[in-house]
């Protein structure tokens, strides 16, 4: 995959968990992360993906907390080890995180060269 | 002056004949046909698998049956062939003067003389001539009272006077009492005692002796049925009894003779069975091995006997429930497996007869992870809610199959179901179901044709390019499939609507599906009910096309499927928007259906439109993609890919 100084394709963006927010792989790029909403303190919330691990999204206001559904999808960026919220998606009040969790995994490990082409991410 | 012992005959045999009986040297006699042999199967002595030579054929009698006489060169002795060898005289393979090997034969006495009939036999050649001169075995001075000695000793005693057909010394089950033979019904056996030695395997009644006990299980017992016709009426039932030796044969009751035996006789137990005619099986009806049945009549006795281990419950030959996809339907299979779900009893009209038909249908799985329906009619219909709880295993004999709903079985009339069967296969299905299969998923054949439309299976579906790449829809009758796609058009600018203005009347004959004519005064006419109506229902009928990644079809649409499809939106509902103007309404419902995505069960069939065969598919039912589910069965599937 590529390094730090990639550019990443607008429009693209890898779905991650929470462990995989730590990874340097991801370090500044645009992400997807679907989770259930744990806490919401008005500036950040906290995130439980798949993985049982949670992940901390900053959104400086835009998500009011009690106002999103059980699940959403947060594209953002990766910053240090949280996540700078950009979009926020509503995946209602029912998911299969398990699931979704095994797909990501094969699509970040074993399917990754299936999913990551070349042209998406330039060096 | 009595001769020398003809060098024929080895000095190591320990049986000697009277003078009379010796042959004549004659070494062409020697070379082809075996000496002495009927003379000693006159005799009751055993003789394995003797060379003849037949010298005359007959037919007798109304029905196909051959009269054959036999000749070892010395004596000559009628025989009659079994049907199962008449094949051999219609093949001209049995001809005249041709020397045959009986390889299977017995014994019977009629009218005081020793009749052989022919089980089996093999075709040795063709001669062109009677070879010697042989006489009629009963000419001769023959002992016919000597005793039933396999090697006899020296047959001192002078022969008594001849023919009674047997004296009682014989405890030979062949033969009959000469003043009781050709007795059609009669009373029964005195000396019952000497039952238990006279059982014959099944495979040996004929219908020309009539002095027979067989020993066997009953392994099926049909419902008692009635008949009502321009010749009179009755009631009947029939059962199928095995034996030791693994053969079955069907017997059946009438009138009085079923009412009195009907609620005596219970199926697993074993009986000893006498008295009763026997005629050849129709292969159409009669499933059974055994080439005869029986036609139990006043003279049957039927004692129950103890449990006998050695009688079979069954002969199964079981097909694997996921193999019946490829098993043609009408064919008939024995299957076994654990009862998963019984359905409440339900009622049918015949239509031939207008008889009520009660049915049931159940759900067996085996250990090839497959669940195919079983139907239940009749008795076993009712009785099937108790029977079958908690998840027995079943093992079913005499399926038919079908191809209702994908593959389904059914039972008839000669279906036997044993519950628990005492086999290996019951501890096999029963540890496979503990240890996996009350939850995990198991294929379903028989996915409910017009009933509750249940969900292929993943596993089961294949894509929308198969309509082309496997040819369907050739066959004379249609071919189903299922696949999960993507529907990518809708054809909804018909003149009017994408609807058919139907029969309101929603009872019979019309159930709300007959088409409606518009009369002039604005009311809608039914051809099917007769009857005038001043609104109609009208059903969706238009065409779309599925998409998925493999190919596109177009496939036809009726109201129950475009109901799904167009979230609930019922086609009078649209007609109304239409009528209002609402354009805009009747747009947003198609629009919304537009990419939605479709497990989809189709009929194709190839149809021959204007001079062409087209192959035109209907989506006979279509149900949602459950996306979580659909998920887990992908990933599934690419683990497998490994």
């Amino acid at each position: 995959m590529a390094g730090p100084e990639a550019q990443q394709e607008p429009g693209f963006y890898p779905r991650i968990n929470a462990t995989m927010v730590k990874e340097p792989r991801y370090a500044n790029l645009i992400v997807s992360i679907v989770g259930k909403c744990i806490s919401n303190d008005g500036s950040s919330m906290m995130l439980e993906t798949g993985d049982g691990q949670q992940v901390r999204i900053v959104h400086e206001g835009a998500m009011e907390p009690g106002q999103q559904t059980a699940y959403v999808e947060i594209v953002g960026c990766v910053t240090e080890d949280f996540v700078q919220h950009f979009v926020c998606r509503p995946m209602g009040d029912e998911f299969d995180l398990e699931t979704y969790n095994e797909m990501i995994m094969l699509q970040n490990t074993k399917y990754q060269n299936i999913t990551f082409q070349d042209e998406y991410i330039t060096a | 002056m009595k001769p020398s012992p003809s060098p024929l005959i080895p000095s190591n045999t320990s049986l000697t004949l009277p003078p009379s009986l010796l042959p004549p040297f004659s070494p062409s006699v020697s070379n082809l046909l075996t000496a002495n042999c009927v003379a000693q199967a006159m005799q009751k002595i055993d003789v394995q698998n003797p060379n003849v030579q037949v010298i005359n054929i007959k037919k007798v009698g109304t029905q196909d049956r051959y009269r054959v006489i036999l000749s070892d060169g010395t004596h000559y002795i009628q025989g009659m062939l079994a049907t199962q060898l008449n094949q051999l005289v219609a093949d001209n393979q049995l001809v005249e003067n041709a020397i045959i090997c009986l390889k299977e034969f017995i014994t019977n006495v009629v009218q005081d003389k020793t009749v052989l009939i022919l089980l089996k036999c093999e075709i040795v050649s063709t001669h062109p001539a009677k070879i010697g001169n042989p006489t009629e075995v009963y000419k001769a001075d023959v002992a016919a009272g000597s005793s039933n000695k396999p090697v006899g000793g020296m047959y001192d005693a002078p022969p008594p006077a001849p023919a009674a057909g047997g004296s009682s010394n014989y405890s030979n089950p062949y033969q009959n009492q000469a003043s009781r033979s050709a007795s059609g019904g009669g009373s029964a056996p005195t000396g019952r005692s000497g039952l238990s030695s006279n059982i014959i395997p099944v495979s040996q009644l004929n219908p020309y002796q009539n002095k027979w006990v067989i020993k066997g299980r009953i392994t099926n017992k049909g419902d008692m049925r009635t008949w009502n016709n321009a010749k009179g009426e009755g009631c009947l039932f029939s059962i199928d009894i095995l034996d030791a030796s693994g053969m079955d044969i069907r017997g059946t009751f009438f009138k009085e003779d079923a009412n009195k035996w009907f609620n005596v006789l219970e199926v697993d137990k074993v009986y000893t069975f006498s008295g009763g005619r026997l005629k050849v099986a129709n292969p159409q009806w009669n499933k059974c091995k055994c080439q005869h049945e029986i036609t139990f009549d006043r003279s049957t006795d039927i004692q129950l006997c103890e449990e006998d281990a050695s009688i079979q419950q069954n002969i199964f030959d079981f097909s694997q429930i996921v193999k019946l996809e490829s098993i043609e339907p009408e064919s008939i299979i024995d299957i076994i497996g654990v009862v998963a779900s019984i359905s409440p009893v339900t009622s049918i009209t015949a239509k031939k007869t207008g008889n009520e038909l009660k049915k049931c249908e159940l759900t067996v799985m085996d250990d090839s992870d497959a669940q195919v329906n079983v139907t239940l009619w009749g008795k076993k219909a009712e009785t099937a809610e108790n029977e079958f709880a908690g998840c027995p295993v079943v093992a079913f004999k005499g399926l038919k199959v079908s191809d209702y709903g994908g593959r389904s079985c059914g039972t008839l009339m000669s279906s036997a179901i044993l519950k628990g069967p005492r086999i290996p296969e019951t501890e096999r299905i029963q540890s496979w179901f503990q240890n996996r299969g009350a939850n995990a998923t198991v294929k379903n054949l028989s996915t409910g044709g017009g009933g509750a439309g249940r969900v292929e299976t993943f596993e089961s579906r294949k894509t929308v390019s198969a309509i082309r790449n496997e040819q369907l829809g050739y066959n004379e009758k249609p071919d189903w499939l299922s696949f999960k796609a993507t529907i990518s058009f809708i054809k909804k600018d018909k003149e009017g609507g994408p609807w058919y203005p139907a029969c309101p009347n929603a009872e019979e004959p019309c159930r709300n599906m007959c088409k409606v004519i518009s009369t002039s005064d604005d009311h809608w006419q039914c051809e099917k009910c007769n009857k005038q109506y001043d609104k109609c229902t009208r059903r969706y009928i238009f065409s779309a096309t599925f998409a998925d990644n493999t190919s596109t079809c177009w496939a036809s649409m009726f109201n129950d499927q475009a109901l799904a499809l167009l979230g609930g939106h019922t086609a009078d509902e649209l007609n109304e928007w239409m009528q209002n103007g609402d354009y805009d309404k009747f747009e947003k419902v198609f629009d919304d259906a537009l990419f939605t995505d479709w497990i989809v069960k189709a009929k194709v069939k190839s149809e021959l439109v204007s001079e062409e065969q087209r192959v035109k598919t209907t989506a006979y039912s279509i149900s949602p993609v459950d996306y979580a589910k659909e998920s887990r069965d992908l990933l599934k599937a690419i683990k497998g890919l490994q």
